[in-house]
């Protein structure tokens, strides 16, 4: 399944990394994932792997702050989505369908989101999820949707809080999908896209 | 995997039938719409639908145990292998033009001479206080979802119904301890599930209860019942059924019964031609994948006569 939907990527996407060079079974696990992407994409897709020490400049370039990190950025180079875990389980749906966006498949949300990108401001999108999460994949792909679609003025982060715990003690999580913007009050559950939309707006 | 972009898809075309659902019911119907090469897509707003929340699903017929989730993504790959497209949206309304229906969401327009509506139902709430306010903060509706976050907790689970039974079973895997609170005096859960339930060592059942309140402090702390008694649970797991997504069809005239679901004839059909509906969201006596499929293939056989009389012209 993985080989026949990284197969509809139409132009070659590079995706930079950012591993830990310390912890080498992690990074050994991760580069392993990575190539299994890799190696099914009929050479569309590419990551560049940056192992992380003290001295590497990229943790300050990219503003890095917990490894595995992974940044895309959308055709005119500016930064809209990263994953703070390797996806894995239900998260490798809505990461490929997000590279298939990427790679230069229509974005179903792009017409409406240009339509009021002048009333949305910059914001940065948190997506709390888990790979257990039945209803998050559908709005990680919506996220990743409108951060694609937005010019750059939308980030989206998704984060598998239980990769990273601290994350979710600091909103103190118990539920998923969790979604906060710009650190405003969060909004919990699977959220209608017009419902998202209206958020960016008001916000 | 599930086509979500605008690949494949073509505004201007009107569809012979478009589906609105994820789940079995609707995926279903356009596997056998595509069959008859119908010109089918299908909008959903929740790929999946609820069963792909249920953890373990054993009543499938030919698979003997699988999750919903999985049992959803065999669905998918038969829907990708005949080249079904799917787009994650919802319709809000649905107007009749000549002879076919424009069909609105918030984001695009689409047109279809046929309609399934296999829209599902959404968890029924209990409706006491307490509920609103600590939703995401300890009451929690999918225990697939949330289950990892109660790890060696204390939780209890509201309903007597097999979704109750199959959620406390799940819960029962990591918490210290599962209540199930129940209004009645006999689970109605399969008796395979029962017989689970009554075997595990930290499940624990209290009969003819209800709860009237959820108490905590930024988090669930405890729940009162109804004869005065308090209860500390770190969670609250709301099962007590589900209602029926009907307002879409309520908006374009389409009867529905007291319980809000959709009256259909053994062919699927509605009171309006060329609108049919199935699954949980119809008036079927029996919720079940299984049975929700079969509304869906015939409301797809019935789909497929209608626009076939119609005589168009392509």
């Amino acid at each position: 399944m993985i080989r026949q939907e990284l197969g509809k990527l139409q132009k070659p996407i590079t995706l930079k990394v950012f591993i830990d060079k310390k912890n080498d079974l992690e990074s050994k696990e991760t580069s392993s994932i990575l190539k299994m992407y890799e190696e099914n994409s009929e050479g569309k897709l590419r990551f560049e792997i940056n192992p992380l020490n003290e001295y590497n400049n990229s943790l300050y370039k990219y503003q890095i702050d917990r490894v595995p990190t992974i940044i895309m950025n959308d055709a005119e180079g500016n930064e809209c989505i990263r994953y703070f875990a390797i996806p894995q389980g239900s998260e490798v749906k809505p990461f490929i369908q997000t590279l298939q966006i990427l790679s230069g498949r229509k974005n179903y949300f792009e017409e409406a989101l240009k339509e009021n990108l002048s009333n949305i401001k910059a914001s940065i999108i948190k997506v709390m999820v888990t790979k257990s999460c039945a209803y998050c994949p559908e709005l990680v792909n919506m996220v990743s949707q409108f951060a694609l679609g937005s010019s750059g003025k939308i980030k989206a982060e998704i984060i598998d809080i239980l990769e990273n715990p601290d994350i979710g003690n600091m909103y103190d999580i118990v539920t998923v999908p969790y979604i906060v913007i710009n650190n405003s009050d969060p909004l919990i559950g699977l959220i209608k896209p017009n419902e998202l939309l209206e958020r960016l707006l008001e916000n | 995997m599930f086509n979500i972009d605008m690949e494949g898809i073509d505004l201007e075309k009107i569809y012979d039938l478009i589906v609105l659902g994820g789940g079995p019911t609707a995926i279903g119907c356009a596997i056998y719409a595509k069959r008859f090469a119908m010109e089918v897509l299908i909008v959903g707003k929740t790929y999946g639908g609820l069963i792909a929340t249920t953890h373990i699903v054993e009543n499938y017929p030919a698979i003997t145990s699988i999750s919903g989730q999985g049992l959803m993504d065999m669905f998918k790959e038969h829907m990708d292998s005949l080249e079904i497209p799917y787009i994650s949206d919802e319709i809000s309304r649905i107007t009749k033009v000549n002879d076919h229906f424009e069909l609105h969401s918030f984001f695009q327009n689409f047109k279809a001479y046929s309609v399934l509506i296999a829209t599902g139902s959404i968890r029924r709430k209990l409706g006491i206080p307490g509920e609103n306010e600590f939703a995401g903060k300890g009451v929690s509706y999918c225990a697939t979802c949330d289950g990892p976050f109660y790890k060696d907790k204390v939780v209890c689970v509201i309903g007597g119904s097999d979704s109750a039974a199959k959620e406390a079973l799940f819960l029962a895997q990591n918490t210290k301890k599962v209540y199930i609170i129940y209004r009645g005096n006999d689970l109605r859960a399969e008796p395979i599930n029962i017989k689970r339930v009554l075997e595990s060592n930290n499940i624990e059942i209290i009969y003819e209860t209800n709860i009237v309140e959820i108490i905590g402090e930024g988090k669930v702390k405890s729940v009162i019942f109804d004869n005065g008694e308090k209860l500390e649970v770190d969670g609250v797991f709301i099962e007590i059924g589900s209602i029926p997504n009907s307002d879409i069809a309520k908006n374009v005239g389409v009867e529905t019964n007291e319980h809000n679901e959709i009256k259909i004839n053994r062919k699927s059909e509605t009171n309006i031609p060329g609108i049919f509906a199935a699954g949980d969201v119809a008036d079927a006596p029996f919720k079940q994948a299984i049975t929700g499929v079969a509304e869906g293939v015939i409301a797809a056989y019935s789909a497929f006569d209608y626009v076939k009389e119609m005589n168009i012209e392509y």
